[in-house]
C-alpha cells in the first residue's frame, strides 16, 4: 500500500506505516461499532423470531412422546422385525411401562401421537393403562383380551415407528404419504388425506392472483406513468389508501359487498342484469377479488417506477422510424419493464401464499390453503408435528421464490418502498 | 415538443384506458368507503340502503367494554411496538450503513426473515415459544411479536434515508469535538428523520393491522381491534363492527397523511439542496 | 420532536405497557375460567359476579378459547391457576382420561338430586346447560317449511345453498339421519367404515351447495342475510335472536342432536373446598334459571323451571326425560375417532 499526499508527494516510509496503522485501528473500531449497533436487532430477532421458528419447525421431525412414556417398550421393540412374531418381551415391557404410569396424563401425549399413525390406538392404550392395577401374569393374554388389535403386527409396528428420536412421519403425512408396517413408503389411500391437493390449491390461488394483478395492474401503471403529474399523484393516493387500510377492514367490506343481498347483487339486479342473485361469497371469486384488492399495490408500484424511467421519446423515435405501435411496444417498451414485472409478480405471489384471514373469512373449503391448515392443526385439531411439517412445505416454497426475487431484482427487501 | 398527431385508433385506445382507470379506482376505494355509511346507519342488519342517520354504533363502540378495550389495546400495543422497533431498527440501520466487512447481504437476508416467513408460521412459532416462558397472553409478548414483524421495515426505511446521508458530516462534527451521541441527535437524526418517521408509521400500521399474531398471543385482556373484528365477523347483526372499521379507516388516513407530509418536506429539502449545489 | 423528548415519551410508553403486563395475579380464593362466547358472558354476569358479591369470596374470573389445550398447558406448567373451567362433552371426557380434570365427588353436591339424568355418566363434570343442534330456517324467506334433515337434502323443493357446521362432529350424524338411519343406530353405524362411507356419500349429494360455518353466530348471519335457505344451527340461539333481533327464524327439532356443557374442577386445584361451595351455588334453581333467562338455553335442574321467563319456555330444548326426538352426542365415540374422521373430513372438503 502506497500512501500519497494530496499534493502527490510520497510520504516517508515510517510516517506511512504509522498512518496505515492508525487507519487500520480506526477501521477496526468502525467495524466494531457497526457490529455493536447491529447486535441488538440481531439478538432480538434470534430470540424472538428465528429461534422460535426453528424450534417450531423441529417439531415436524422430532418424535419424543412415545420413547418418553413407554421406554421399556421401545427398547423391547428395537430389534423386532415385522416378519417375526410379536415378542412376549414387548407385551411385558408395555405392561411395565403402563404400570409405572400412575396418571393417565403420563401416557396421554404418547397415546395422542400413536393415534395419528393408527386410529384407535389412543383408546386402546388409555384403557389398558386404566386396567393395569398390578402386573398381569400373562401380559399377552391381558392385552389381547382387552382388544384383539393388540395381536396385530400393525399395532406394534406403529409403536416401533414412533419410537424416535427423529421421524419422517409428519413430513410424509404432509405429502399424503406414509410408511407401511414393513417400513416402505406408500401413498395414503385416496380420500383419506388431501394435503397435496391443498398445496397445489395454495399455489393455484396465488398464481391466479398474480395473473389478475398483471392483467389489471399493467394498464393502471401505464396510465399512471403516461398521465399528467397531478393526475398520477391522485391515482397514487387512491392506490395507497387501501394499502394503508387494515386487511380486516377490507375483508369485511368485501363480505358485505359480495353477499346475496349485498351491493353488487342489488346493483346488478336493479340494472336488470340479473333475475336471481349470484352466490359470490365463500368461493373462489370472493377470495381472488379480495386478494387482488390487497396485493395490487405490490404489482403497480414496481411497474410504475420502471415505466417512469422510459422516456416517451424512445417510443416516438420508434414510430418515426416506421415501427407500428404494437411492434414498438413489444420491442422497446416491454423489454425495459421486465425487471418491474418480475419484482411485482414475485411479491404478489409470495405474499398470496401466506394469507390466512382472507380465505378463512371469505373462502369456501376449496380455498383453504396451507396457512389455514397450519392454524387448524395448531388449534382446532391439535397435531403440532403435522402443523410444523406443513409449515416447512410452505416455507421452502416461499424461500425458493424469494431466492428468485433476490437473483432477479438484486435487492433483498421483499416489499415495496412506496416511495 | 410535439409528437405525431395520434391516430383515431390511438385516441380510442387512450379513452378505453382512461375508462379502465376510472373503474379500477372505483374498485380500489369503493369497498373501503362503502363501510362508512353503514356505520351511521340506524338499522341493525348489515346491508344497504341506509335507513336513518345515527351515531348509535359509535356510542356502542365506546360503551362496550370489549370494543373500547380492544381499541385501547390496539393503540397501546402499536405504540409499544413502534418505540421498540425504532430503538433497535434505527440503531441497526446505522450499524449496517457503517458496515464495511463482508456479509452485509447475508445479514440483510437474516434481518428480512420476519418479512418473508408467512405470518401464520411466525405467529405459531412465537406462540409455542412464548407460552413456554409465560409470555403468551401478555402485552409484552404481543409487543415483542409485533416488533419482530415491524423492526425489519424500520431498517429498510432508515437505510434508504441513510443512503442519501453524507458521511463527511459526521467526520466534520467529530473534528469539531462533538461527542457521538450529540452528533447523532443534532446531525444524523434531523437528516434521516423522514426515514425514521416512515419507519415509525410502517411499524405502527403493521401492529395495528395484525390479526394473526394477536390471535395467538393475545389473551382476552389483550385482544386488539382487528382480532375483535375477526371474532365478530360472523355476527354482523351488530354494526359496531362497521363503526370500528370506520375508526380504523380514519387511522389509516392519518398515517398516510403523516407519511405524505414527511415525504413532501423531504422532497423539498432534496430539491433545495440540489438547487444550492447548482 | 427532538430525540430526547421522543426517547422520554417512548420510555414512558414502554413503562406503561410493561406495567399493564405485570399487574400481579392475585392469589385469589377461587379462579373460574369460562368460554369466550355469549354463554361465557352470561355466566360472568348472572353466576360469577353475583356469587362474588354474595359470598365475599375473592373470585378471579377468566376466560379461555380453544378446547382442552389451554387448560392442559396450565396443568402441565405445574400450577393450575384455574380451579374451575367450563367444558363441552368431549373435553370433559378427554380431560378426565388425561388427568386434566379431577373426578367430581357427587356426594358433595346434594343439589344433583334435582337434575335430569343428562350428562350423568360424566365423571369429571357437572352439567349446567344443554341445547341442541337443529334444522333452522328463516320463515320470512320460505313458502313451505322444512321439517326434517332429509329436507336439508331436498334441492328440488328448496333450491339454494345450505349452512352446515364445518366439522365431522354432528355433520356425519345428520347425514346418516337424512339418509334414513334411525336415531338409535347412528353411532353403531358410524363405528363401521361402511357407515362413515355412507355418511360421506350422502354429503356428496349436496356438497356444492353447502356453506360451512365455524361458530354459531355465523349460522344465524347466513340465514338472516339470505346466503342460505336453511341449515344446521343451535336451538337456543334461534330463539334468542328472534327475540332480540326481530328475526323470524323457525326450526325443526326432529332428530336434533343434544349437547351439554359442564363445569369441571381442574386437577391439582388448591381450592377444592371452595370449588365445591361454588358448584353448589351455581346449581341452585334460581341461579340456573338466571342462565336460562339470559340466553334462552335449557337447564338440567328441574326445579329451575319455576323461575324461568315464560316467554322462553316454548323455545327451550324439551326436557330430555320426555324428549323423544333427539339423540345425545356420543362424546366417547368422538374422543376416539375425531383424529381420523377430521382428517378424512378435511380431505373430503378439499376434494372436488
Amino acid at each position: 500500500m502506497t500512501a500519497v499526499h494530496a499534493d502527490g508527494a510520497l510520504l516517508q516510509p515510517a510516517e506511512a506505516k504509522r498512518l496505515a496503522r492508525r487507519l487500520a485501528r480506526s477501521e477496526r473500531s468502525a467495524r466494531l461499532s457497526a457490529l455493536l449497533l447491529v447486535t441488538p436487532l440481531l439478538l432480538f430477532l434470534l430470540m424472538v423470531f428465528i429461534g422460535p421458528l426453528l424450534m417450531m419447525l423441529s417439531r415436524g421431525v422430532r418424535d419424543a412422546e412415545v420413547a418418553q412414556a413407554l421406554p421399556a417398550t421401545v427398547l423391547a421393540l428395537r430389534n423386532w422385525r415385522h416378519d417375526a412374531p410379536i415378542p412376549d418381551a414387548a407385551f411385558r415391557a408395555l405392561a411395565d411401562d403402563l404400570a409405572k404410569a400412575h396418571t393417565p396424563a403420563a401416557v396421554a401425549d404418547a397415546a395422542a401421537r400413536l393415534n395419528y399413525a393408527l386410529p384407535g390406538l389412543r383408546a386402546m392404550l388409555m384403557s389398558a393403562r386404566a386396567r393395569m392395577r398390578n402386573l398381569p401374569v400373562d401380559p399377552r393374554a391381558f392385552f389381547v383380551g382387552l382388544s384383539p388389535r393388540w395381536d396385530d403386527k400393525e399395532t406394534w409396528s406403529a409403536i416401533r415407528q414412533a419410537s424416535g428420536p427423529l421421524t419422517d412421519f409428519y413430513l410424509l403425512s404432509a405429502l399424503d404419504l406414509r410408511r407401511s408396517s414393513t417400513g416402505a413408503i406408500e401413498a395414503v389411500p385416496a380420500g383419506e388425506s388431501a394435503f397435496v391437493q391443498a398445496i397445489l390449491r395454495t399455489f393455484g390461488i396465488s398464481f391466479g392472483v398474480t395473473a389478475l394483478a398483471i392483467l389489471l395492474g399493467f394498464p393502471f401503471a401505464y396510465l399512471m406513468a403516461t398521465t399528467g403529474r397531478r393526475m398520477a399523484g391522485v391515482m397514487m393516493l387512491i392506490l395507497l389508501l387501501p394499502f394503508w387500510t387494515a386487511v380486516m377492514v377490507r375483508v369485511l367490506a368485501w363480505s358485505m359487498l359480495l353477499g346475496r343481498e349485498g351491493i353488487v347483487n342489488d346493483g346488478l339486479r336493479s340494472l336488470g342484469l340479473l333475475s336471481q342473485p349470484l352466490d359470490l361469497l365463500y368461493n373462489r371469486t370472493a377470495v381472488l377479488v379480495s386478494l387482488l384488492h390487497i396485493f395490487i399495490p405490490y404489482m403497480v408500484l414496481p411497474l410504475y417506477s420502471v415505466m417512469k424511467t422510459i422516456p416517451t421519446s424512445q417510443m416516438r423515435a420508434a414510430a418515426s422510424l416506421g415501427a407500428p405501435p404494437a411492434m414498438a411496444f413489444r420491442r422497446i417498451f416491454l423489454p425495459q419493464i421486465v425487471p418491474g414485472l418480475a419484482a411485482g409478480s414475485l411479491l404478489v405471489f409470495i405474499h398470496s401464499l401466506g394469507v390466512f384471514v382472507v380465505p378463512a373469512v371469505l373462502g369456501g373449503p376449496r380455498e383453504q390453503g396451507l396457512p389455514v391448515l397450519v392454524v387448524n392443526y395448531v388449534t382446532k385439531t391439535p397435531n403440532w408435528g403435522l402443523a410444523a411439517a406443513l409449515s416447512m412445505v410452505l416455507l421452502v416454497s416461499v424461500y425458493l421464490l424469494y431466492w428468485l426475487f433476490v437473483k432477479l431484482t438484486k435487492t433483498v427487501t421483499p416489499s415495496v418502498s412506496a416511495r | 415538443m410535439t409528437g405525431f398527431p395520434p391516430t383515431p385508433a390511438q385516441k380510442a385506445g387512450r379513452l378505453l384506458l382512461v375508462v379502465f382507470g376510472v373503474l379500477f379506482c372505483l374498485f380500489l376505494i369503493g369497498p373501503i368507503l362503502a363501510f362508512v355509511p353503514m356505520a351511521f346507519n340506524d338499522v341493525a342488519v348489515l346491508h344497504y340502503p341506509i335507513q336513518h342517520f345515527s351515531l348509535r354504533w359509535f356510542r356502542a363502540l365506546f360503551a362496550s367494554s370489549d370494543w373500547s378495550r380492544a381499541l385501547l389495546n390496539s393503540f397501546l400495543v402499536a405504540a409499544g411496538t413502534t418505540f421498540l422497533a425504532l430503538l433497535i431498527g434505527v440503531t441497526a440501520a446505522i450499524g449496517l450503513w457503517r458496515w464495511r466487512s463482508a456479509g452485509k447481504d447475508a445479514l440483510m437476508v437474516l434481518i428480512m426473515t420476519p418479512m418473508i416467513v408467512p405470518s401464520v408460521i411466525g405467529a405459531t412459532s412465537m406462540y409455542f415459544a412464548f407460552a413456554r416462558v409465560g409470555l403468551d397472553y401478555s402485552y409484552v409478548g404481543l409487543v415483542l411479536a409485533h416488533c419482530a414483524f415491524a423492526a425489519p421495515i424500520v431498517v429498510v426505511t432508515v437505510s434508504a434515508a441513510l443512503q442519501r446521508f453524507d458521511g463527511n458530516l459526521l467526520r466534520a462534527a467529530a473534528s469539531l469535538g462533538a461527542p457521538p451521541l450529540l452528533t447523532f441527535r443534532r446531525v444524523t437524526l434531523p437528516l434521516i428523520l423522514p426515514g425514521v418517521v416512515s419507519g415509525a408509521v410502517f411499524a405502527f400500521a403493521i401492529s395495528f393491522d395484525d390479526v394473526v399474531a394477536a390471535l395467538f398471543l393475545a389473551g382476552p385482556d389483550q385482544r386488539t381491534l382487528p382480532v375483535q373484528m375477526y371474532m365478530r365477523s360472523g355476527d354482523l347483526f351488530d354494526l359496531v363492527i362497521a363503526a370500528a372499521a370506520t375508526v380504523m379507516l380514519v387511522i389509516a388516513i392519518s398515517l398516510m397523511a403523516v407519511l405524505l407530509f414527511v415525504r413532501r418536506g423531504d422532497r423539498l429539502r432534496q430539491t433545495g439542496a440540489q438547487g444550492a449545489a447548482h | 420532536m427532538s430525540a430526547i423528548t421522543f426517547g422520554r415519551t417512548g420510555l414512558a410508553l414502554l413503562a406503561a405497557v410493561s406495567l399493564l403486563a405485570t399487574v400481579p395475579v392475585r392469589a385469589a380464593d377461587l379462579a373460574v375460567s369460562v368460554f369466550i362466547s355469549p354463554i361465557g358472558e352470561v355466566l360472568k354476569k348472572d353466576v360469577l359476579e353475583p356469587y362474588r358479591k354474595q359470598s365475599g369470596v375473592d373470585l378471579r374470573i377468566d376466560s379461555r378459547d380453544w378446547g382442552l389445550g389451554s387448560v392442559r398447558a396450565k396443568v402441565e406448567a405445574g400450577g393450575a391457576d384455574w380451579d374451575i373451567v367450563t367444558n363441552e362433552e368431549t373435553e370433559v371426557l378427554q380431560g378426565c382420561d388425561e388427568g386434566v380434570f379431577a373426578e367430581i365427588d357427587k356426594s358433595r353436591l346434594p343439589g344433583l338430586a334435582d337434575f335430569d339424568k343428562i350428562g350423568e355418566s360424566y365423571k369429571c363434570g357437572v352439567p349446567f346447560i344443554f341445547y341442541s343442534s337443529v334444522l333452522a330456517y328463516d320463515k320470512k324467506k320460505l313458502k313451505e317449511l322444512p321439517s326434517s334433515w332429509a329436507d336439508l337434502w331436498d334441492r328440488a323443493k328448496w333450491p339454494g345453498r345450505r349452512a352446515m357446521r364445518k366439522s365431522p362432529v354432528q355433520t356425519l350424524e345428520v347425514a346418516l339421519m337424512a339418509d334414513g338411519v334411525a336415531r338409535g343406530d347412528v353411532y353403531k353405524l358410524l363405528a363401521t367404515k361402511a357407515g362413515v362411507d355412507r355418511a360421506f356419500r350422502k354429503l356428496d349429494e349436496i356438497k356444492p351447495d353447502i356453506v360451512w360455518w365455524v361458530n354459531a353466530g355465523q349460522s344465524r348471519q347466513l340465514l338472516a342475510s339470505g346466503e342460505v335457505v336453511m341449515g344446521m344451527s343451535y336451538d337456543n340461539g334461534i330463539a334468542f335472536f328472534n327475540k332480540t333481533q326481530g328475526t323470524d327464524f323457525g326450526m325443526s327439532r326432529k332428530d336434533a342432536i343434544l349437547l351439554t356443557d359442564f363445569w369441571s374442577i381442574v386437577r391439582g386445584s388448591r381450592h377444592v373446598d371452595s370449588a365445591y361451595k361454588f358448584l353448589n351455588y351455581a346449581m341452585r334453581p334460581e341461579v340456573q334459571a338466571a342462565v336460562t333467562n339470559g340466553l334462552a338455553i335449557s337447564t338440567p335442574n328441574r326445579k329451575a323451571m319455576a323461575f324461568v321467563n315464560p316467554d322462553w319456555k316454548p323455545f327451550l330444548t324439551p326436557n330430555p326425560d320426555v324428549l323423544q326426538d333427539a339423540i345425545p352426542l356420543d362424546a366417547e365415540f368422538w374422543v376416539n375417532n375425531a383424529d381420523e374422521l377430521t382428517r378424512r373430513f378435511d380431505a373430503w372438503l378439499a376434494a372436488r
